[in-house]
């Protein structure tokens, strides 16, 4: 009883965070193909205005960073650029496109950029950065059910 | 039977004894008279003879190998060795002979120094051979020797790189086995025409089964050269007398089956070089494309489309066959830069032998792109060679080729690779630039975390270590119930008394039993604590062994009181407890609730 009690509250809940107003989304939607439109017209501070104002209202997502980055680029505040770019590779560290501009944009800066040595526990989780937030937890479970392994056998 | 036993190992003991006995004796009787000693089969011979040398030890058994003496004249094979130990009149003997087989390489008189053999420290010398060696007899089928062999060689005075047919002939009337055929061919290149073949032929009347092969050789330097003779080595197989005898064991025996129809004589047959003089070719008339290529060849071109759009390929294939040394061919196209882009394939090469001339295709490709629309004509491609039949240079030619080509598709500019940037290793870079914006609308959800995905977040951290520790401890919990029967017994105790308790009030007993029961239901609960039989216990040892175990004394009065209130009951007066069944579990019950709170 109080099993079923326990399941039906948790797919209550989870259904009722799970509705972030699809009207709420669909007009973010249309506002980031509105700046998609504009940047590709070169319509940059335009683009960039209406990104700013995206991420101002607690959204975030690689693909606008990375816009954001190359608008920034195309604007020459390189600063900002290598900013959002870095900002984007967090949330999609394998993203190609995202590496290849950040290097490119790192390339065309006056000053060397030295990395600081890593600690050697950043050296030997390296893998760590390669991975999205989501993906390491999908592993951290797959890891905890492998060590049950000793108990199931 | 074990007398028999006993008897036998005893007489095996004794003969292993006297054998090692005398073979101790043997060893040192002989020690001290060691002789060294050169023999061969024969001290003259021919070119074509092979000689037995030996050389005996005496006085060793199983002595070390003999260190020969250098005879760069002769071939040298080793053919086994021999121990033996003789005892004559019970003086021992013992010797080791080495064999080998000597083959002469030259004509003249030699002398075969002494070997030498080194034996705990002192070294002993053998007698040195005289050998006469003379020109072998020429074999022919004229004197009917049975084994004979000859060389060929189409012409004596070959040009420089023309081929030239040498054939080597092996005749023979006997049985051979394990022929090896020595042929040097210094100073030409050999391409083999064919596989050897075997066929019968017969010679001023005998018939001689006759292996021929044949092969091609091109000189490769002018002047006198000669071609060393060949040398082959066989065995002779020599038939036994008996075996030709009529007995019908010997007839079936003696099948080459069983493998005893005689002995191998080992023989080696030489063949006289030939000397041929190799002309170089003639400067007078030498075209300036000539490569070297002696012989008749013919060149001709095919293109693979005759009309093509500017930017696309066209294959031109142009074949030099003939007879003569055609892997030497070289084919270069003529310069078409100006209007194509070529590119050439790696040559191929298929060759075979034609009524014992060696022939050869060599297929040269080329990749021409045209560069702009137009109609082009491709020259007369030209091969030049040394006909040596007409002793003459004689330049071949291919007709002319049209090809037509037609505006690009779209007009589309070609984009052909600067072929000098490619031979440099470089790319010409036209910009730099980043890449474009992302606009794939599926990839825009927000990515910021919910409280919903905090949270999951957050549990994906601390659920994975509460549920091991959890599983963890239950299955430690499971395991000990499993394998610690003293536990598995305590936890267990109260949930099987009480079971027994409630199953005991549950029937209609005779007061008697009851008590019995009831009696036996609290001690095995006490034996389940302590992990002993408590059927067998007597309230008293079952107070002492909780005692034991430091229970707290006031339970342990309680119980003691319970178990004492029942043997009096059992063993005083059973109806005046007749009524109070339940009241007596009801008491069990609750002594037992307090002792498990306590344990």
């Amino acid at each position: 009883m109080k099993q079923k009690f326990f399941i039906s509250t948790l797919i209550l809940w989870l259904n009722l965070t799970a509705l972030p107003s699809l009207a709420q989304e669909n007009n973010i939607l249309s506002q980031i193909a509105l700046a998609n439109d504009l940047a590709l017209k070169s319509k940059h501070r335009e683009a960039l205005s209406i990104y700013n104002e995206l991420v101002n209202q607690n959204y975030e997502n690689a693909y606008v960073y990375y816009n954001m980055a190359n608008i920034y680029y195309r604007l020459g505040e390189i600063e900002k650029s290598i900013l959002f770019y870095s900002r984007a590779k967090r949330l999609a560290p394998r993203d190609q496109n995202i590496e290849a501009n950040f290097r490119y944009v790192i390339s065309k800066t006056e000053d060397k950029i030295y990395e600081a040595p890593a600690p050697l526990l950043n050296k030997i989780f390296v893998w760590l950065d390669d991975f999205e937030l989501w993906e390491l937890v999908k592993i951290l479970i797959v890891v905890n059910i492998f060590s049950y392994s000793e108990y199931l056998v | 039977m074990n007398l028999e036993k006993n008897y036998f190992i005893k007489k095996t003991f004794r003969i292993f004894l006297f054998a090692c006995l005398l073979i101790f004796f043997v060893g040192s009787a002989y020690a001290d008279q060691i002789s060294i000693l050169t023999t061969v089969d024969k001290n003259r011979g021919t070119l074509e003879d092979v000689f037995n040398l030996a050389i005996t030890v005496k006085g060793v058994q199983n002595s070390p190998k003999p260190i020969l003496p250098a005879i760069p004249d002769f071939t040298l094979r080793q053919s086994g060795t021999q121990s033996s130990v003789t005892i004559v009149n019970g003086e021992m003997t013992a010797s080791t002979k080495h064999n080998f087989l000597l083959t002469p390489k030259k004509t003249g008189k030699f002398t075969i120094d002494s070997a030498k053999l080194e034996y705990k420290g002192q070294e002993y010398l053998s007698n040195p051979i005289q050998l006469e060696i003379s020109d072998a007899p020429k074999q022919t089928a004229q004197n009917q020797t049975p084994v004979f062999a000859e060389t060929f060689a189409s012409t004596t005075t070959p040009y420089v790189n023309e081929q030239l047919t040498f054939t080597f002939k092996l005749y023979r009337r006997v049985e051979t086995k394990n022929i090896q055929l020595d042929l040097p061919f210094d100073n030409f290149r050999e391409e083999q025409l064919s596989k050897p073949k075997d066929y019968a032929q017969i010679l001023n009347g005998l018939q001689y089964q006759t292996s021929e092969f044949s092969t091609a050789l091109f000189p490769t330097k002018t002047g006198p050269i000669e071609i060393p003779g060949a040398t082959v080595n066989l065995d002779l197989v020599i038939r036994n007398r008996r075996s030709q005898s009529q007995d019908p064991f010997n007839l079936f025996f003696n099948d080459p089956f069983f493998g005893h129809s005689g002995r191998l004589q080992h023989k080696v047959i030489r063949t006289k070089p030939i000397l041929i003089n190799v002309r170089p070719l003639p400067e007078t008339g030498k075209p300036l494309d000539f490569s070297n290529l002696v012989g008749k060849f013919e060149i001709s071109a095919t293109i693979g489309k005759l009309k093509i759009k500017a930017g696309d390929t066209s294959t031109l294939t142009v074949k030099v066959s003939g007879v003569g040394n055609i892997q030497d061919a070289i084919f270069n196209l003529p310069d078409l830069t100006k209007n194509f882009k070529t590119y050439s394939d790696e040559p191929k090469l298929e060759k075979n032998a034609q009524n014992q001339k060696l022939y050869g295709e060599k297929t040269f490709k080329f990749a021409l792109v045209p560069l702009n629309e137009g109609s082009y004509q491709i020259p007369s491609l030209t091969l030049s060679y040394f006909d040596p039949e007409e002793e003459r240079y004689i330049t071949t030619k291919t007709g002319l080729i049209r090809l037509e080509v037609l505006p690009a598709e779209n007009d589309e500019k070609m984009n052909v690779v600067d072929s000098k940037n490619l031979t440099q290793g470089k790319i010409k870079v036209l910009g730099t630039d980043i890449f474009p914006n992302h606009t794939n609308l599926t990839d825009f959800s927000n990515q910021k975390p919910t409280e919903k995905t905090r949270s999951i977040y957050y549990a994906s951290g601390f659920i994975p270590i509460f549920s091991y520790l959890t599983i963890a401890a239950f299955v430690r919990k499971k395991r000990k119930f499993q394998f610690d029967s003293a536990f598995a017994r305590n936890k267990k105790a109260f949930k099987l008394a009480k079971t027994k308790l409630e199953s005991l009030s549950s029937r209609n007993h005779n007061p008697k039993i009851f008590i019995q029961e009831l009696s036996q239901i609290l001690r095995e609960y006490i034996g389940d604590k302590i992990n002993l039989n408590g059927a067998a216990f007597t309230s008293d040892e079952a107070i002492n062994k909780l005692r034991e175990k430091e229970f707290p004394e006031e339970q342990v009065i309680t119980i003691r009181d319970l178990l004492g209130k029942l043997e009096k009951i059992q063993y005083g007066g059973i109806d005046t407890v007749n009524d109070s069944q339940s009241s007596l579990i009801n008491q069990s019950l609750e002594t037992l609730q307090k002792l498990e709170k306590l344990s």
